[in-house]
């Protein structure tokens, strides 16, 4: 289906309907993902991007996108109806060709017994890591996604997703490694990577299993693809990193039959090989890394999602601004057909509508 | 003699190496065999952190090794500091340093506090979420310079903020006020009038030490 006629310029992407079918076979992007990646592997995704014509947009917008429905982002964040409507809006406005849920790191967190605050228009983040010794952990069971926390609110957002659109429909989730940094505390954690490596290892098992549960419901739900951001994993040394964290996301890209995109927060230059050996399908680099380095160094099948500055070009710059920067990157990874346009992590939600507006324009028209 | 210097050499290794549980124990052999609590500070800690600083630096050291390293130089420093406060010493300076409210990332904000205490700086460390009335608060004790540490756009606000009520409170012109953490940009920290922006924990360093020249 991804080889239907379509009138020069090529553009698979926007050949893809955008609005509600009852025949799957009009879904051709989003509907054949599951069934496809179990039968080829990830070179053909990647080629299916290099081939689309134009660089795709599938970035999240949903916290930016609490300005146009007058919602504050804890109201989308507890309730999944709210959340849809946000997305509904950012993808008909913008005309994006991937629906995402937006990201909360807390949510599994909560799950599994973590106090946290939700401001009303900033990220929620978690104050309290139960985690201290081996015993909290025993006691510790895993949360049941349609039950826990807001787990149900996530599912309940990408099940309305996937069936009011036709697009890739993206859920993602807390990294292992990153999880357990919550369970246990940032410090603690890192400290765990030398001082006590087993115990660490007893806890990303069950973050594992945490994750894993929460990801096969969102399969079920209909996410057609998985994210998961590793936040903090940056912080780890290439080696820590494999150990600690590139080991567990490998099982769970073994694990699910969806392409997954990995992303990592900061400066992760020291660790673009060991992401792509993870099997993920997409790696997902924040501002501080070279992208050029990143492209060279990946292989021609993983899609190398990144990395304009949320801050410094998305907020802090003018509509032509961000326009003239995404131009740049543009066409430096011009000769790169596996570069996927995006900021280098989350937007924030007072984001410059315009300047979206702009980014997304100048990705759609640039050839 | 040899002895003195041979020991100088455990603890710096120990630092270096983080070996948190041993350090306490050589710190303790060093202060039997005579050597003074200044001595160690000046010829001992510090050094061995800016090792650690420089293998950070070089990508030798990721951010657990610094973590270990500086635990095991706070393991030491919590032997020597009642004593050098004995002998009635002045730090160069005292830095308090915190993220800033609804923000609770700590580790860059723990590891400027690792490299200014290990170049014998007094710091107070705030934690993570720290209110503008807080900082405020230590400021009217005896404190030299302020950092603060911002990782989301949706908390940065509170460096402003936090400026303000300093002003407010006429203290301004008695603090230094230095910005990190990934949601600031230089551009920012001019905006909201900070003294200075430092990148990562070894431009915090060099620009504390350009404030008190």
């Amino acid at each position: 289906m991804i080889r239907e006629r379509l009138p020069a310029p090529l553009d698979v992407l926007t050949a893809v309907g955008r609005s509600r079918t009852l025949r799957p076979m009009h879904r051709p992007i989003g509907r054949i993902l599951p069934w496809v990646v179990g039968k080829v592997n990830r070179k053909h995704v990647a080629s299916m991007a290099g081939l689309a014509g134009r660089r795709a947009i599938a970035i999240s917008l949903g916290a930016p996108a609490t300005q146009l429905t007058g919602t504050t982002l804890k109201e989308n964040l507890q309730d999944g109806y709210t959340m849809f409507r946000t997305i509904e809006k950012a993808v008909v406005t913008w005309k994006l060709d991937a629906d995402f849920i937006i990201s909360d790191v807390t949510v599994e967190a909560e799950a599994c017994g973590c106090e946290i605050e939700m401001p009303e228009d900033s990220q929620p983040y978690v104050i309290s890591s139960p985690i201290r010794q081996a015993a909290d952990l025993r006691s510790k069971k895993v949360p049941d996604p349609y039950r826990h926390g807001r787990m149900p609110v996530f599912l309940e957002c990408v099940r309305h997703l996937s069936r009011r659109f036709t697009l890739p429909t993206g859920a993602g989730c807390i990294g292992p490694y990153a999880l357990a940094s919550q369970l246990m505390g940032t410090e603690e954690a890192a400290i765990a990577t030398i001082e006590d490596p087993g115990f660490l290892d007893e806890i990303l098992e069950y973050c594992l299993e945490v994750s894993l549960a929460y990801l096969k419901a969102f399969e079920k739900e209909g996410a057609e693809v998985i994210v998961i951001a590793d936040a903090i994993a940056s912080v780890l040394s290439p080696k820590a990193f494999r150990r600690f964290s590139g080991r567990y996301i490998k099982r769970i890209v073994e694990q699910l039959n969806r392409p997954v995109a990995l992303h990592i927060c900061g400066d992760a230059s020291h660790l673009i090989e060991e992401m792509c050996d993870t099997g993920a399908y997409s790696i997902s680099l924040d501002s501080p890394v070279d992208m050029d380095d990143a492209l060279k160094r990946a292989p021609a099948d993983v899609i190398v999602a990144g990395n304009l500055d949320p801050v410094e070009v998305f907020l802090e710059m003018d509509g032509d601004g961000v326009a003239a920067k995404t131009r740049e990157q543009l066409f430096q990874m011009r000769n790169y057909p596996n570069y996927l346009p995006c900021p280098g992590c989350e937007l924030p939600p007072l984001t410059p509508l315009d300047n979206i507006k702009a980014y997304v324009e100048t990705v759609r028209s640039f050839r | 003699m040899d002895n003195t210097e041979s020991i100088k050499k455990d603890l710096e290794r120990a630092i270096i190496d983080g070996k948190m549980h041993e350090t306490p124990g050589i710190t303790q052999e060093a202060l039997d065999l005579g050597l003074a609590p200044r001595e160690l500070m000046d010829e001992v800690l510090t050094p061995a952190m800016e090792v650690v600083g420089e293998k950070f630096e070089e990508r030798e050291y990721y951010v657990p090794e610094v973590l270990v390293s500086a635990r095991a130089m706070q393991a030491c420093l919590d032997i020597i500091r009642p004593m050098l406060f004995e002998e009635n010493e002045q730090a160069e300076a005292t830095i308090a340093v915190g993220t800033v409210k609804g923000d609770i990332h700590e580790i860059g904000k723990g590891m400027v506090c690792m490299v200014l205490e290990g170049a014998g700086f007094n710091v107070i460390d705030l934690g993570v979420d720290v209110a503008p009335e807080k900082f405020v608060e230590v400021v009217q004790q005896n404190v030299d310079i302020i950092a603060m540490s911002s990782l989301m756009t949706t908390t940065r606000d509170y460096m402003g903020d936090t400026i303000l009520a300093l002003s407010e409170a006429n203290l301004r012109q008695k603090v230094k006020v230095m910005v990190g953490g990934a949601a600031v940009t230089p551009g920012f920290a001019q905006e909201i009038g900070a003294d200075a922006y430092g990148v990562d924990c070894n431009e915090a360093l060099r620009i504390v030490k350009e404030m008190i020249c």
